[in-house]
């Protein structure tokens, strides 16, 4: 891992970690911090920090928000996997292009995560776990220049 | 995953991660906190003085019902003894702050700053100051989380105060409404009628207001009738709440449901 990384991921994860259990009116509404982080780390950083750095961050997630261990972890590696898969070409779109795929890889998240819940019987009814999506796409823009303000060197992917 | 729930060593870990988490709900309540704080610092002098008297006439108010309430109990305690009933125990109680409410959208749990050091454990009952508000099920050292009544996964014994029919009163995921289960169709019900707790989970004392009947569907063709109730307890403004602390030890550590 290079030297600039060594501060900017634990400062990230920090903040997201307080922004998850900060109280910002309805929890439905909540842009999903945690998966936002994980698709900048795979858009721009996708060869240091990927699979293994998103199912650390979703299992400390899981303790946070007492989902059972694994249901973050398991969302965030498939999101991990498929931003991984296409960050070349979505470094390449316009940041609206940018903002909407995020809302299709968040709530991608998203739907795997109620399903998780589900094994416990508590899922979301409806569609009502994709407004997170939706307000994450909406906070997308400003969350990536703050994020690359954080992390300052930009990796070329390969 | 559901196995990882199941074995205890994760489980120790799920816990630790929990723990973990407290401080990041500390930070997370500082705005309220300051403002809180400016409540209670920045304040003009003759503000305080109206809200000193007040108090004071509060407290006053207030001894003048609690002599009143120590004759009535005197005498419950005689006539329970008439009756060879046991005497009621009184319980300890716990005053603590909610710091937090935990992320996830489809259960209602808050975070609360007090934890295994200053005696709250898991199975402990949580009122507020209208009525029950749910129950302790899990506690780190410095912070516990309080499962609402009003969760989709909480289900609290109660009785009816006037017909003392009993009933069972479980969260539909609302914040404001509860739903009595197994109440027979004849039984008489009345929208207005007060439900206590009945005392028999044994994690709730006996006696304890819930809420009241908001609306009754009583469709002939079932065998029970399908009822709404409010509960006193204003889950989504109160801040502080009240942890019971059993007498015995013996419901400590209970799972919780």
């Amino acid at each position: 891992m290079k030297r600039s990384l060594a501060i900017s991921v634990p400062v990230s994860v920090l903040l997201v970690l307080v922004l998850t259990v900060f109280p910002l009116g309805e929890i439905i509404f909540q842009p999903s911090w945690g998966a936002m982080l994980v698709v900048f780390w795979c858009l721009y950083f996708a060869a240091s920090l990927s699979l293994g750095s998103a199912f650390l961050l979703g299992i400390l997630l899981d303790g946070f928000s007492g989902t059972l261990l694994g249901s973050h972890a398991l969302s965030f590696c498939i999101v991990a996997y498929l931003t991984t898969l296409m960050n070349n070409r979505l470094v390449m779109f316009t940041w609206l292009q940018r903002a909407l795929f995020v809302f299709v890889l968040i709530g991608i998240s998203q739907i795997v995560l109620n399903w998780t819940l589900t094994l416990r019987g508590e899922a979301m009814s409806g569609f009502s776990y994709l407004y997170s999506a939706a307000s994450s796409a909406v906070v997308w823009p400003l969350w990536s220049v703050v994020m690359k303000f954080m992390y300052p060197g930009r990796e070329i992917n390969d | 995953m559901i196995f990882a729930d199941k074995n205890v060593g994760l489980r120790s870990a799920h816990a630790a991660l929990s723990t973990l988490a407290a401080p990041f709900y500390w930070v997370s309540s500082l705005p309220d906190r300051v403002n809180q704080w400016g409540d209670d610092n920045l304040v003009s002098r003759d503000r305080l003085m109206d809200q000193n008297q007040a108090l004071r006439a509060r407290v006053l108010m207030l001894e003048g019902a609690l002599l009143e309430l120590q004759s009535f109990k005197d005498e419950n305690d005689r006539l329970r003894s008439l009756l060879n009933a046991s005497e009621r125990v009184s319980q300890q109680a716990i005053a603590a702050q909610m710091i937090g409410v935990v992320p996830d959208p489809v259960r209602q749990v808050l975070v609360v700053d007090k934890g295994e050091d200053d005696g709250v454990y898991s199975g402990m009952a949580v009122l507020d100051r209208f009525g029950v508000a749910g129950q302790v099920i899990l506690s780190t050292p410095s912070t516990a989380h309080v499962l609402l009544l009003t969760d989709p996964s909480h289900a609290l014994p109660v009785r009816f105060s006037r017909s003392g029919v009993r009933s069972v009163a479980q969260g539909i995921g609302d914040i404001s409404t509860i739903e009595l289960l197994f109440v027979p169709s004849t039984s008489s019900v009345e929208i207005g009628d007060e439900i206590v707790t009945s005392g028999l989970g044994e994690v709730f004392p006996e006696g304890y207001p819930v809420g009241e009947v908001e609306t009754i569907v009583r469709d002939p063709n079932q065998p029970f009738m399908s009822i709404k109730i409010r509960p006193f307890a204003r889950l989504n403004r109160s801040r502080f709440f009240i942890v019971l602390v059993p007498e015995s030890d013996t419901t400590l550590q209970r799972e919780a449901p």
